[in-house]
């Protein structure tokens, strides 16, 4: 079901983003949306933010309708989690499909690559890449992130419009994918450190009930984000991205176990554990 | 409350399409134009152009007005098409319509046949 809704919104975007290109020769398919990729982009919502507050316009490329989707994917996240990560970015998608080729060639290998500690080191980056993101943006009121941004290449390499060096950040992106997965996800992607931020206070949370959790650890290996699931109960991990991989739907082998839940069942049950 | 991975898909698509649908009805869904308006055509010369005229591309999404200025227009003429007088050199054509929220296409043709006849 999650991968057809990712198919879904890469072809979506796609569709979009060329159709903008096509209007642009005067081609364009009448009944889709001529938007560009900045104006579909929520995250351009977020960059925009200190210069609508402080002059009340946009900077570079951003419209309106970034400021929409900013506050959908925020809705979205305070209800679910980093659902946008998992689900609907197409750059994480891609990555998540390349990855399949990685396990495919490196077996149980894959994705244990980069040593435990340098990870995590590896995973505070991406909140440098965000301060880094929205000060040059607020400084400049320009999209400096373009310029390395991957997701920007992804979707319009073909115009000759993208810096060398994003398609060189994409290409990168690409071919890490192949050795750890979600690469940009884990370690730069600066929307993904804000929506990380956000799931912690989500109404819903994967939850791991530890009543019958049979310990087997399948969960921690399945998770793309290398999060050690089998030692949580209510997984707010700025890293889930909630793909529920893990989940007693997929992975878990013991039904109810591993669930997206409201955080109070499993309060209560470990409440209820401990008067036993 | 559980949710299942089903329910989790319906709720993701529902939000998301029917928010960008709930956002058109509203008024708020704008894609050029800075905030609260589109802008649309806002300037733009409205000549008509021949078939004829719509094949000459000597403008792209990397020609700057300095481009344009080479190209023998004058300051005047770009800015009868935009609407507009005031824009970068180095800046491209393209990154001006899309923050101004002009039709870069319409653009390019009027400013194309702008260059065909001069």
């Amino acid at each position: 079901m999650r991968t057809i809704i990712q198919i879904f919104f890469l072809l979506l975007v796609a569709l979009v983003v060329t159709n903008k290109e096509l209007a642009d020769s005067g081609q364009g398919l009448p009944f889709l949306s001529e938007a560009s990729i900045h104006a579909i982009c929520p995250f351009g919502g977020v960059v925009s933010i200190y210069q609508f507050v402080t002059e009340g316009s946009y900077v570079h490329r951003i419209h309106d309708s970034s400021f929409v989707l900013m506050f959908l994917v925020l809705i979205l996240t305070l209800l679910f989690g980093a659902v946008f990560c998992g689900w609907v970015c197409p750059l994480g998608s891609v990555q998540e499909w390349i990855s399949k080729m990685g396990k495919q060639l490196f077996g149980k290998s894959y994705n244990h690559f980069v040593p435990v500690k340098v990870d995590q080191a590896l995973r505070y980056l991406r909140y440098g890449v965000l301060i880094w993101v929205l000060y040059a943006t607020a400084n400049t009121a320009q999209l400096v992130f373009k310029s390395v941004d991957p997701y920007y290449a992804l979707f319009q390499f073909w115009t000759g419009e993208v810096a060398a060096s994003a398609i060189i950040t994409l290409i990168l992106v690409l071919l890490a994918s192949l050795w750890i997965e979600r690469p940009w996800c884990k370690y730069f992607c600066p929307f993904g450190a804000i929506l990380g931020l956000i799931s912690k206070i989500s109404l819903f949370s994967l939850t791991r009930d530890p009543n019958t959790c049979i310990d087997c650890k399948i969960c921690d290996r399945v998770c793309p984000m290398n999060i050690k699931i089998s030692i949580l109960n209510s997984v707010r991990h700025t890293n889930c991205i909630v793909c529920l991989e893990c989940s007693s739907e997929e992975a878990c082998p013991v039904k109810d176990t591993l669930l997206l839940s409201t955080k109070l069942k499993v309060e209560n049950r470990v409440g209820e554990q401990g008067r036993k | 409350m559980k949710i299942k991975k089903m329910t989790l898909a319906i709720i993701i698509i529902i939000l998301l399409i029917g928010g960008i649908f709930s956002a058109q009805l509203a008024g708020l869904w704008h894609t050029k134009g800075q905030p609260g308006g589109p802008g649309p055509g806002k300037g733009i010369n409205s000549q008509q152009v021949t078939g004829r005229e719509k094949e000459s591309r000597n403008i792209d999404g990397h020609t700057t007005f300095k481009d344009l200025l080479d190209m023998g227009l004058t300051e005047k003429e770009i800015a009868d098409v935009l609407g507009d007088g005031v824009f970068e050199p180095l800046l491209t054509v393209k990154s001006y319509c899309e923050d101004k929220g002009l039709a870069f296409g319409q653009v390019r043709i009027n400013l194309d046949a702008l260059i065909a006849t001069d």
